[in-house]
């Protein structure tokens, strides 16, 4: 089964259906992939300047809208002023 | 009324079952392409891919950051896999058998 049990309590990464990033805690999930996400915080990729993040607090994403989610397991320092895309 | 998605998801759901392990890159509607090992599948089709990384990442730098992901089944619109790994005319059969199986119980 793919679910995702393993993930809770985790950073997690989740690309939304009009391709929003948000990155939170994982508190909990239920069968239709609706997702509580705590101290959510939304990442905004642009052309000319590098990543913003906008802190969003407790965050409940309805299921209809995830597209894909994710266990961010490192600090990854490309996301940083520099990034552009 | 019987519902044939639900028969037709069941098959595809075993027929995916039998590709964990194998490399695939599944096509989501919002365009990203993601590459990796296949670890699970479940009743929705949702899938779970390990060892992950996104064909065309200049333009979707967003997911460099993670290993392991969860597609909801929803959003995937193609799944490429090893042409090697299936055998059309066994996929072919099986959906003909549940096809015919469906028309009895309708009927019954």
């Amino acid at each position: 089964m793919a679910n995702l049990e393993d993930n809770v309590g985790k950073i997690t990464l989740v690309a939304t259906g009009d391709g929003r990033i948000i990155v939170g805690t994982l508190k909990g999930f239920d069968q239709t992939i609706n997702l509580v996400l705590e101290d959510a915080h939304e990442r905004i990729f642009s052309h000319t300047q590098g990543v913003e993040q906008v802190p969003l607090g407790l965050y409940l994403i309805r299921g209809d809208n995830v597209a894909c989610d994710s266990e961010q397991n490192l600090y990854n320092p490309l996301f940083t002023d520099t990034l552009r895309c | 009324m019987v519902d044939h998605s639900f028969f037709l998801r069941m098959l595809f759901y075993s027929f995916f079952k039998s590709l964990v392990g194998k490399d695939v890159i599944v096509e989501l509607k919002n365009d990203l392409s993601i590459c990796g090992t296949l670890h699970s599948v479940d009743q929705f089709l949702n899938i779970k891919l390990t060892d992950i990384s996104v064909s065309d990442s200049d333009k979707y730098p967003h997911m460099l950051s993670v290993k392991n992901c969860f597609i909801r089944g929803s959003v995937v619109r193609y799944c490429h896999i090893p042409a090697e790994e299936v055998d059309p005319a066994l996929l072919m059969d099986a959906t003909r058998k549940e096809a015919q199986q469906n028309k009895q119980s309708a009927g019954a």
